[in-house]
């Protein structure tokens, strides 16, 4: 469907050193795909999104959509923006003040190229798209008396009506509030789904990729770091910096003293002591590594119950219960081991009190050793 | 029961609204006092003047409707009006084209070369609107280049174009106000989030498709109200009308306004009933300005977060929108510079040719330099300048101060200081020469006439940028000033004084370079001792002393460029919106 290939674009900042930018990314999106571009600011999301778009022009690379080449850095190949089958939703929805609703739902139907319609054809196709997002009783209002959820609405309505093979949405939750954030989300996700549009999303908001996305491509720096299913990314994740960006979790410095074992399987050395460890990529010849843990996979026990007897004796540690926080449906403890802190999170039926003597496990399927990011 | 209680209501009414009057600060009362002094005798002397027979020695005669009768019923007056209608939408037309294209092509496109509009900005700050003129006099006249290349080329044996029209004017007075329309159109162009074009782009529109719909339509509103603006000042205007028209029979009312006192006798009533018709006619097209600006405004800030200053990639496209750049800087500041510069080095002007070349001299320079009256004339315009900066500067401070910080009553200030914005140059200097005339102390011909009349008609422009400069200064740092146990004089002095300095200095240079270009004022208030420059300039067009003329202009336009140069700096240091 959508290919892009060592895609670069590299900004020069004013002193002449090298900006932000993509530095060669690659990844293929399937049909009817919702695929989500993940990453802080800065990491190149945007520009790889407006690549695709047209409206920036890479400086490497080949984009294609479908069987047309779009942009091919060898080639030559670079398609105009206005000539590509791709519609996109704006972060600030770009509502154009000086058209009502239908004309500019209308719009990418009167000034593209080839198909030309009858009125009365166009007339049912905006209106179809208009009722797909329920504007259908807001047809002649003017732009301006819409609200922000409204707006959004019209403009994925706008990007929808040229029927395109690829629809692109930069940000487009970022300028609601967090109510209305969450109801946008998943009306997105069922146009996605009964339109069946191949769409690419860029956000910087994890649980909103997590919650949205059929594969997400998390991004630093320009690159691509991993790319895999929602649950791949939070519960399998293959850096530090993706462990770190998707979720809260706990991060230990460790040494690799002995061979990994059959399976993917090796015990590792860390402050909290030896803890046998699942591996999520090769291990190279570097003997550090991370180890991550996520708080909801540890479990607490107070030394001396009877849940504590119940646990195995491996990849076990005690410390000392420093703080509780209860947060409703979970209860959020920190637990002192040596000089290190770690993060639990469980359901609040422990009758853990601060100060406690606590025990600790950490499951090996769910406590991953990672490489350690190399910068 | 209820009778007595409502006159005891009445009485507190009656006792509050007096104590509200009274409660106004003495400081605004004394301003609005100064400032009525100021604007009332004018307004007052100008009706008076159209309603009263003119006496030889200026004095009002009999009261009479003759001269607004004579107006109504004459055809000639008719005739001008429709001329300056056609002059001035055609101006304003010719300066909406080029300045639409200028702050697109630099605000909207990757093309190269802001730096070139910037000098088109400050050389047409500097240069006096009278040389401006003479300069496309000489470039599009019967001698000019223009004329010569059109008959080569089309062979024909005799000039061609004929500048002293109507469409000369249009064309003349249309690309002086190019630089204008196009700074108050880049801040529109600029402040448009580049999405809504890009939103077009996505949707299959071309470059020139998404311009027409989308960058076009929303900078309408702005559009619209730059017209009316430009068309107010076409119509006020005076050098084009009268360098221009008067020789080639082409009359509008500010030039009939300028005959019937420059004629002997002079008729005052009839310039009075002139001017008071184009009052009337500005105040009412002010009106709708306003209410058009403030719409585009509205329209102006409908843009979402995530708000993204991106130009559009021209591609292969740019080096054509680099040669419109260049040929629209060589129309505005290259070619009429260049022709007053050749003019200023040949003996006489007889076009541009090889020949010429060989005749190069500085001796204008020379003469124009060892003149007495060149000194004269240069030494009054700087005091002239000076004078009414330095008075309008830190008064429209102290006004603006006032007004921001929401003195009782000081909302008159800012009202008053505006006001003078409705009178057409041409009207004050009718109205101040009413005033002084009439006068019993002879300030009528001397240069201070010059400068109170400068001030008042500058007093709007000098407001605006106090007001921008004072609404910069956080509140708080009067307040802490207050609480440090200062009073507000000291206040104003030691914290808001400073504080505004940059903005004031701006003001100042502003006022001056504005007052010294005009021809309008002076013209009709100047006497032979107090000669200033612009008048200078138009005095030897008229006697045909071309050549000096170039020279003396080509240097004073090489001062006033270098001041209104700093002044460029200043405003973009403080961040003042240069209009």
């Amino acid at each position: 469907m959508l290919k892009v290939e060592n895609l670069f674009k590299q900004y020069t900042s004013e002193d002449g050193t090298p900006g932000g930018g993509v530095l060669g990314a690659s990844f293929e999106v399937a049909d009817g795909e919702l695929f989500t571009l993940l990453g802080p600011s800065g990491c190149g999301k945007t520009t790889t999104l407006r690549s695709i778009a047209g409206l920036e022009q890479p400086q490497g690379g080949l984009i294609s959509l479908m069987d047309t080449l779009l942009y091919d850095a060898e080639r030559r190949v670079n398609i105009p923006m206005y000539e590509r089958d791709i519609g996109m939703v704006f972060q600030s929805y770009a509502i154009w003040p000086h058209m009502n609703v239908y004309e500019n739902a209308a719009y990418p139907l009167k000034v593209s190229k080839g198909k030309r319609l009858s009125a009365s054809d166009m007339r049912e196709k905006v209106r179809h798209v208009l009722e797909l997002v329920g504007l259908e009783d807001y047809i002649e209002r003017p732009s301006t008396q819409l609200s922000g959820g409204q707006q959004q609405r019209l403009a994925l309505a706008r990007a929808l009506t040229r029927e395109p093979g690829l629809l692109l949405l930069d940000e487009p939750l970022s300028n609601l509030d967090a109510q209305l954030r969450e109801q946008m989300r998943s009306e997105l996700k069922r146009l996605q789904r009964e339109t069946g549009v191949t769409a690419i999303y860029v956000t910087h908001d994890q649980s909103e990729a997590l919650a949205i996305s059929d594969r997400i491509a998390v991004m630093s720096d320009g690159l691509i770091m991993q790319i895999g299913s929602p649950k791949d990314i939070y519960e399998r994740p293959t850096s530090e910096f993706v462990a770190n960006f998707i979720g809260t979790t706990n991060l230990l410095r460790g040494n690799l003293n002995a061979d990994i074992k059959a399976g993917n399987e090796a015990m590792v050395e860390t402050p909290l002591g030896k803890l046998l460890c699942t591996f999520t990529a090769d291990v190279l010849a570097t003997p550090t590594v991370g180890v991550v843990i996520r708080p909801e996979n540890i479990i607490i026990a107070k030394i001396g119950d009877d849940k504590a007897a119940t646990l195995p004796d491996s990849n076990r540690c005690d410390g000392t219960l420093l703080t509780e926080t209860y947060l409703g449906e979970i209860v959020e403890y920190e637990v002192g081991v040596g000089d290190e802190t770690v993060l639990i999170r469980t359901k609040p039926t422990e009758s853990l009190t601060p100060q406690d003597a606590v025990t600790l496990h950490f499951p090996t399927s769910q406590t991953l050793a990672l490489i350690e990011k190399s910068n | 029961m209820t009778t007595p209680n409502r006159s005891v209501n009445n009485g507190l009414a009656l006792g509050t609204r007096l104590k509200n009057l009274f409660s106004i600060s003495p400081i605004v009362v004394v301003l609005a006092s100064i400032l009525l002094v100021l604007i009332m005798p004018a307004v007052i002397f100008l009706f008076q003047s159209s309603l009263h027979e003119t006496q030889f020695d200026g004095s009002f005669g009999a009261f009479t409707f003759q001269y607004y009768v004579d107006l109504l019923t004459s055809d000639q007056f008719l005739t001008n009006l429709i001329n300056a209608t056609i002059y001035a939408v055609g101006s304003a037309a010719v300066a909406i084209s080029i300045g639409v294209l200028l702050a697109w092509i630099v605000e909207r496109t990757n093309t190269p070369g802001g730096g070139w509009v910037l000098i088109i900005s400050i050389i047409s700050l500097g240069i006096p609107s009278v040389l401006y003129t003479i300069s496309f006099l000489m470039l599009l006249g019967k001698v000019g280049p223009a004329n010569e290349i059109l008959m080569w080329i089309t062979g024909a044996d005799a000039p061609l174009l004929d500048v002293y029209s109507l469409w000369g004017m249009i064309i003349i007075e249309g690309i002086e106000f190019a630089p204008l329309s196009y700074l108050l159109l880049s801040s529109v162009f600029r402040s448009n989030d580049a999405s809504f074009e890009e939103a077009s782009m996505m949707s299959g529109a071309g470059i020139l498709q998404t311009f027409r719909n989308i960058t076009l339509r929303l900078a309408q509103p702005a559009i619209l109200a730059l017209l009316i603006l430009i068309f107010i000042r076409a119509f006020e205007s005076f050098e084009t009308p009268a360098l221009v028209g008067l020789p080639g029979n082409v009359s509008v009312i500010t030039t009939d306004i300028y005959e019937s006192i420059d004629e002997v006798p002079a008729n005052y009533g009839q310039a009075g009933a002139f001017s008071v018709v184009l009052l009337f006619i500005v105040g009412g097209l002010l009106v709708w300005y306003n209410r058009l600006s403030r719409n585009a405004e509205r329209f102006q800030t409908i843009t979402g977060k995530g708000f993204r200053p991106r130009v559009m990639d021209l591609g292969k496209w740019r080096w054509l929108t680099t040669a419109i750049l260049a040929f629209l800087f060589m129309i505005i500041i290259g070619f009429p510079i260049g022709i007053v510069l050749w003019v200023s080095m040949v003996p006489y002007y007889d076009g541009v040719s090889l020949e010429a070349l060989k005749l190069f001299t500085f001796d204008n320079y020379r003469t124009v330099f060892n003149s007495r009256s060149f000194h004269d004339s240069i030494g009054n315009t700087v005091i002239m300048g000076a004078a009414a900066a330095s008075i309008v500067a830190p008064f429209t401070a102290l006004c603006a101060w006032l007004t921001v910080r929401r003195y009782k009553g000081a909302w008159i200030l800012d009202q008053l200081a505006t006001s003078p914005l409705i009178f057409p140059a041409i009207v004050m200097g009718v109205a101040f020469l009413q005033v002084f005339l009439n006068l019993p102390f002879g300030l009528y011909g001397t240069l201070l006439s010059i400068i109170l009349a400068s001030m008042v008609r500058y007093l709007p422009y000098g407001m605006r940028y106090s007001y921008a400069g004072i609404l910069q200064i956080h509140t708080e740092l009067e307040e802490a000033s207050s609480m440090s146990g200062a009073r507000q004089t000291t206040t104003f002095l030691r914290i808001v004084m400073p504080l505004v300095a940059p903005a004031m200095v701006t003001c100042w240079l502003f006022v001056f370079l504005v007052s010294v270009k005009a021809v309008s004022i002076p013209i009709l208030l100047a006497g032979p001792k107090s000669q200033v420059v612009a008048i200078t300039l138009f005095d030897m067009w008229e006697n045909g002393i071309t050549n000096e003329l170039a020279a003396m202009g080509a240097t004073w336009t090489g001062f006033m460029t270098i001041i209104s140069l700093i002044f460029y700096m200043l405003a973009k240091r403080y961040g003042l919106s240069v209009r």
